[in-house]
């Protein structure tokens, strides 16, 4: 019984920290998307909220199922040794979260991209002129 | 543009191949497909001198495209592959890409034989190819 507290206490820490950060990340992920999104599909308003919903569902299921696989400790460790564990795993989950985050962002802007795309004219200018069709 | 209309050889295995595949992309216009050497082909595009050697790419108000920009121009209209015809248009790309559209159409015919593609082209008015 002597050193399991601290054991217990890095895992509740951590999975309140990460659930937290999880919640913070997928609403600034949700609002902010939701602006590029509707650009995308102007015309189709329910569809942009459509995929906004399942990308932040998704995001919140690999988040969570990835914060709370990472998390290994002992039951007996120090104070030292539960708050390296606790900065080592935060630290790993932050760059993680990090690196999704900005696929998430990649994938938006491809998006978007393509969705301006849709409003170009031809790439290369006409080169001759015949008559038009008749209406 | 709302409206594209595409001059392909019909007497090529491949142009009908590749007419094929077009027919099946969603477009972001309207695409129509006409023989080269249909009566509306002639009325509309007969002081053309590429009409049945290159392939021809008009829209709905007479600006038209010939040859590799053409295909481009095809490209461009479908939704999945406009960014191609973007990149394929850069000034990187674009030498290589028109140099190889040149060279498909050149050697359609002998593209469509080692293909395989013994076609019957029973709905085609004119069974000789074209050229002088």
């Amino acid at each position: 019984m002597s050193g399991s507290g601290y054991g217990i206490l890095v895992y509740l820490v951590y999975a309140a920290v990460a659930v937290g950060l999880t919640i913070w990340l997928a609403r600034t992920l949700f609002r902010s998307g939701a602006v590029f999104l509707q650009d995308v599909f102007s015309d189709r308003p329910g569809l942009a909220e459509a995929i906004n919903r399942l990308l932040v569902t998704g995001f919140y299921m690999l988040n969570l199922g990835y914060a709370l696989y990472i998390i290994r400790t002992e039951s007996s460790l120090d104070a030292f040794g539960a708050v390296r564990t606790l900065v080592n795993r935060l630290a790993l989950l932050l760059v993680t979260l990090a690196v999704i985050h900005f696929v998430n962002v990649l994938v938006f802007w491809k998006l978007r991209a393509r969705g301006e795309e849709r409003r170009l004219p031809p790439p290369i200018a006409p080169q001759v002129m015949v008559p038009p069709t008749q209406a | 543009m709302t409206s594209l209309t595409v001059v392909y050889d019909e007497t090529c295995a491949l142009c009908r191949r590749a007419r094929d595949w077009l027919l099946t992309q969603p477009c972001n216009v309207e695409v129509r497909l006409i023989d080269a050497g249909s009566d509306e082909a002639r009325t509309r595009f007969g002081h053309l001198p590429w009409l049945g050697k290159e392939l021809v790419v008009a829209d709905e108000t007479g600006r038209a495209w010939i040859g590799p920009a053409a295909f481009i121009t095809c490209l461009w209209a479908t939704r999945r592959y406009r960014a191609w015809a973007y990149r394929l248009s850069r000034p990187s790309l674009a030498p290589f890409a028109e140099r190889f559209f040149y060279s498909v159409s050149k050697n359609r015919r002998r593209f469509g034989s080692l293909a395989g593609k013994k076609v019957e082209c029973s709905w085609c008015e004119r069974k000789e190819p074209h050229g002088h």
